[in-house]
């Protein structure tokens, strides 16, 4: 009696696996098959993607890194006319050079000792620029006004 | 017990166990493989955040007065864009330039968007519209999407079957729906067929000035005219539109402009019409040129078509124009080339109101009935040349071959489709690709919101065969589209500086508060975060009044920064206007109110846009 109860055990066991070949690996194959064949690709495109963008992001900010990226400035400012990739918080800074005076009342240079608008007043006031940081920015933000 | 048994049983069991863990009982595995080939209809719509639509739909919105600007293929509403109505989002006929532009109405009924066009094509410059509500016609700037001009259309009451474009954007022909007579006199209706007029303006658009203009005017019959469009190519001097009540009846038209029948089509040569104006060959009427056809003959002719006509479009080659009836259960396919041949050997079966009518024989080419489909309407195009009929009664597109009437394939839409635009469908070179149905009724097929439901829009694709794979509820009501390639359209990011503008300040010590007796001109700042009214004053966000003055508010937005508009609004004063960065806009108005108002920004700009406020103070008259 024992050895049937042994023999119905282990013939379980074959069935079921026998069964899982069945519908789980030979006809479930013809389901994600598809499905995987689909999904590598996009992964391996996007992983392509991302890892460009992030080496032409590097060269950028590699090459131009200086003053703005340094002091944190791309990480609300955009200066497009000088290619600087930035965050879309505060203005695109390309025309900050000319227009900062009209705008708000007091030449560029001051305003980045002395900002009148509340955000800057915060950012600059708990972390002032040295006058050589403050002549870097200048110089950028020429350059930018003149392209 | 044989031994086999419990074996036999053991494996039984197990592979049923198996069946019921890993079989695949549901009936989508077949479907799922066959669709793995292909995008899903989901995937077709589905436009990832960061991606853009491939398309503009530029869609009437009816009575609203607006008009909805939407992504093709996602559908998603990307914007409203106010053209006759007031708009309070964008303080739309509140400020002086678009306050003048509506001359004092409140709301539209825009019916035909139409874009203007090079050699036939869209060119993504400008889009026009027409009110059929008050009788006018408008000019949007696609550069910034807003409306530059409109203009009122004298001697008309309800520009209908407009607008379409000649194909260089020549003339806008604007022929009305209700015939009133000239200058909207007040004559009896019993007088109707001698006194009323269905009159026809020739309007311009000059687009240095941004300014649309009335060439001329052309006193038809009393009719309705209902729908028409330009001819291109080989036939783009001429211009087709439908009209009914011919029978010119004056009460219950349901019933008595259906007697006759035939209806007629318009067909008139603009380039003969425009010559005639140039010879004088017109009268002077409450300051318009007017050509009457009974007067001055040419360049207008009449074909005959099945009762009350609908649609009638120009198929893309230019050869053909195709008529759809109310009534009629089918569509009838005219030869430009016969009608020009029937002209030329003055082929004519008569005349009505004084203008010649061609022989229906000699210019039809076919009549085209597909089995069971009724209520034909409107007619688009694929890049094969292929038609799109709507059927309203049926509530289906057919897809037909103009050049054989054979029926092609057929799709049900829910439901009542009017118009249906395809992609660049009505140009010299439509796309393919897209259809959208555009249906009157759409009961049930959205969650509910009372007993009017949401009107529809469904996106159809047509490569292949057609199928809907998309649905929009759209607000009341669609009329008609467009649809144009998104890289067609050039916007700006800021209004550029305008040295000029004598009422623009772009500098904060410039910002000034000028007394002139009674009237007051404030030449302010918005910037984030804050209005700067007078720079010099103590509280330069403050502006001060005595009550009675005539106040007039100049502001400019003095963030060169795309995406940072402002709003300036006055609590209890029922004002509220716009300025977009760059922009300078007025708001013009009596501080008939004393008291105490805030004013503040309504349209979030950052952070501290909360604090972006100040005060209208109004001194009480002693």
């Amino acid at each position: 009696m024992n050895k049937a109860i042994i023999s119905f055990a282990i013939s379980l066991v074959i069935g079921f696996g026998l069964g899982y070949l069945v519908f789980g690996v030979i006809m479930g194959d013809s389901d994600k098959q598809p499905q995987i064949a689909q999904t590598e690709p996009t992964d391996a495109t996007s992983t392509t993607e991302k890892q460009e963008t992030e080496a032409v992001k590097e060269t950028a900010s590699v090459d131009e890194a200086n003053i703005l990226n340094s002091k944190g400035c791309l990480g609300c400012h955009a200066v497009d006319a000088l290619g600087l990739e930035g965050g879309a918080t505060g203005p695109d800074l390309s025309k900050a050079f000319t227009d900062v005076e009209g705008k708000h009342g007091k030449p560029i240079e001051e305003f980045l000792k002395e900002p009148t608008s509340a955000v800057m007043s915060g950012v600059i006031g708990g972390n002032p620029l040295t006058d050589e940081e403050r002549t870097q920015v200048l110089d950028m933000l020429k350059q930018a006004s003149e392209k | 017990m044989k031994k086999w048994i419990p074996i036999a049983s053991g494996l039984l069991a197990g592979f049923v166990a198996a069946t019921i863990s890993f079989a695949d009982f549901s009936t989508s595995t077949n479907n799922q493989a066959a669709s793995g080939s292909t995008k899903s209809d989901a995937e077709k719509v589905y436009v990832p955040f960061g991606e853009k639509d491939d398309y503009y739909l530029f869609a009437s919105g009816g009575h609203s007065g607006q008009m909805f600007i939407y992504g093709v293929p996602s559908m998603r509403h990307i914007r409203t864009v106010p053209v006759f109505s007031q708009d309070s989002a964008t303080g739309y006929g509140f400020d002086e330039h678009s306050k003048k532009m509506m001359g004092g109405y409140t709301w539209g009924d825009l019916h035909h968007p139409a874009f203007s066009e090079t050699k036939g094509d869209y060119d993504g410059k400008y889009m026009f519209a027409t009110d059929v509500g008050n009788s006018r016609a408008a000019a949007m700037d696609l550069e910034t999407f807003t409306v530059k001009d409109i203009i009122n259309v004298p001697n008309t009451s309800g520009p209908h079957c407009a607008a379409f474009v000649t194909e260089n954007t020549e003339y806008m022909f604007l022929p009305t729906r209700f015939a009133v007579p000239i200058g909207s006199d007040y004559k009896p209706l019993d007088e109707y067929s001698q006194q009323y007029r269905g009159v026809m303006s020739a309007v311009t658009f000059d687009q240095n000035q941004e300014k649309l203009n009335i060439a001329y005017q052309v006193a038809l019959p009393p009719w309705s005219y209902d729908l028409s469009d330009a001819g291109k190519k080989s036939s783009a001097d001429w211009a087709v539109m439908t009209t009914y009540n011919t029978e010119e009846a004056t009460t219950n038209l349901e019933i008595n402009a259906s007697q006759a029948d035939r209806d007629f089509i318009v067909l008139f040569n603009w380039k003969e019409l425009e010559k005639m104006v140039a010879e004088g060959q017109y009268d002077e009427v409450t300051g318009q040129k007017m050509i009457f056809p009974e007067k001055h003959k040419g360049g207008i002719y009449l074909v005959p078509v099945a009762k009350s006509p609908h649609g009638v479009d120009v198929t893309p080659d230019g050869k053909h124009f195709i008529a759809s009836g109310k009534l009629a259960p089918s569509m009838t396919v005219f030869s430009f080339d016969k009608a020009f041949e029937a002209v030329k050997n003055q082929d004519f079966s008569g005349e009505r109101n004084g203008i010649p009518i061609l022989k229906y024989e000699s210019v039809m080419e076919r009549e085209v009935n597909p089995e069971n489909a009724l209520g034909p309407l409107h007619t688009q195009f694929d890049d094969k040349g292929m038609a799109y009929t709507t059927m309203f009664i049926s509530s289906e597109i057919v897809k037909w071959d103009p050049k054989t009437g054979e029926t092609l394939d057929r799709i049900p839409v829910q439901y009542s489709p009017g118009h249906s635009v395809a992609a660049e469908g009505d140009t010299v070179s439509p796309d393919g690709k897209w259809l959208i149905a555009l249906n009157k009724i759409a009961k049930d097929s959205y969650l509910s919101v009372g007993p009017s439901h949401p009107e529809s829009m469904q996106l159809i694709d047509i490569n292949g065969k057609m199928k809907v794979i998309q649905s929009s509820p759209v607000n009341p009501e669609p009329h008609y589209a467009q649809i144009i390639k998104a890289d067609k359209i050039k916007t700006i990011e800021v209004y550029p500086k305008d040295e000029n503008n004598k009422l623009a300040t772009y500098k904060q010590e410039d910002a000034k508060i000028v007394r002139n007796g009674n009237e007051v001109h404030v030449y302010g700042i918005a910037m984030r975060s804050k209005f700067i009214f007078d720079a010099k004053a103590k509280r330069p966000d403050v502006i001060e009044v005595n009550q009675g003055d005539k106040v007039f508010i100049h502001l400019t937005n003095t963030d060169f920064d795309e995406d940072i508009t402002h709003g300036f609004a006055i609590n209890s004063y029922n004002l509220n206007m716009e300025v977009q960065p760059g922009q300078t806009n007025t708001l013009e108005f009596t501080a008939d109110k004393a008291g105490t108002f805030p004013l503040y920004c309504t349209n979030f700009c950052s952070a501290l846009h909360q604090e972006m406020t100040g005060y209208f103070l109004v001194k009480p008259k002693n």
